[in-house]
């Protein structure tokens, strides 16, 4: 199993039929992406170490949901689908942010849900090849 | 060889990530004429190349996305870079909405499209 992320799709049911497309996984690029979308401020102390990261609450989850949305089925009030396919993050989280909050909170949930269940699914994976996380001894023998 | 499209912008994708980003680009039809012996039809995209990631580049299903519009796409069957430029060999055009490919005669007919 290769450690690179392909770029596959999941679709993800909502509520009154409404649907997502979302990544399977993200990259490690993407994951960063979405984690400096929250942090506002971060200091580097005396100590050369960085300091408690200021966070932007208005940003929580808004990162996460933008890098993993491709497509939705969402229309507008004249029952155009409100286009974020290929568009670029500013659209997409402009749009997301445009949402009801209860619309908003049901997209981000069941992002954090897929996000959640394809980690337990990559663990399962690695546990059964006994690849896990846990760095392993290359050599016993010093020569 | 007249080219049979031609546009301004395209990407190959590789999955929903992009693998290159292409500037003028334009692909060229290879067709038996008619009484000429069968022979399978070659479909060459010649383009500039603004902006690659080495490593969806490398990887398979790839695909060229026409820009603007994004309706216009072709399976990529091999990728060659030389020069800041892109020459890749295609198969037959995707349908516009299924992702099926169109019937090698449903490749329009040669004209600046686009």
């Amino acid at each position: 199993m290769s450690r690179f992320v392909r770029p596959e799709t999941e679709r993800l049911d909502l509520t009154d039929g409404d649907y997502l497309v979302v990544k399977r996984r993200l990259t490690a690029g993407e994951q960063r992406r979405a984690f400096n979308r929250v942090i506002k401020i971060m200091r580097v102390g005396p100590d050369g170490r960085p300091t408690v990261p200021e966070i932007d609450p208005a940003a929580i989850g808004l990162g996460r949901m933008v890098e993993y949305l491709l497509d939705w089925s969402l229309v507008d009030d004249n029952n155009r689908v409100v286009p974020i396919r290929d568009q670029p993050a500013a659209v997409v989280e402009a749009a997301l942010l445009a949402l009801d909050p209860v619309s908003f909170a049901e997209i981000d949930e069941a992002i954090v849900a897929h996000e959640k269940s394809q980690a337990e699914l990559l663990d399962a994976e690695k546990k059964s090849r006994g690849t896990g996380s846990k760095l392993s001894v290359i050599s016993s023998s010093a020569g | 060889m007249r080219p049979a499209f031609t546009g301004a912008e395209a990407e190959l994708r590789w999955g929903y990530r992009c693998a290159a980003r292409l500037g003028a680009w334009s692909i060229t039809i290879d067709r038996p004429e008619p009484g000429e012996a069968p022979r399978p039809i070659v479909r060459w995209l010649t383009a500039q190349l603004v902006e690659a990631d080495p490593l969806a580049l490398g990887q398979r299903p790839l695909e060229l996305v026409a820009l603007p519009g994004r309706t216009l796409r072709w399976p990529v069957l091999s990728v060659m870079r030389a020069d800041g430029r892109l020459r890749a060999e295609l198969g037959a055009r995707f349908s516009f909405h299924q992702g099926d490919p169109c019937p090698d005669s449903s490749d329009p007919k040669p004209s600046g499209s686009t």
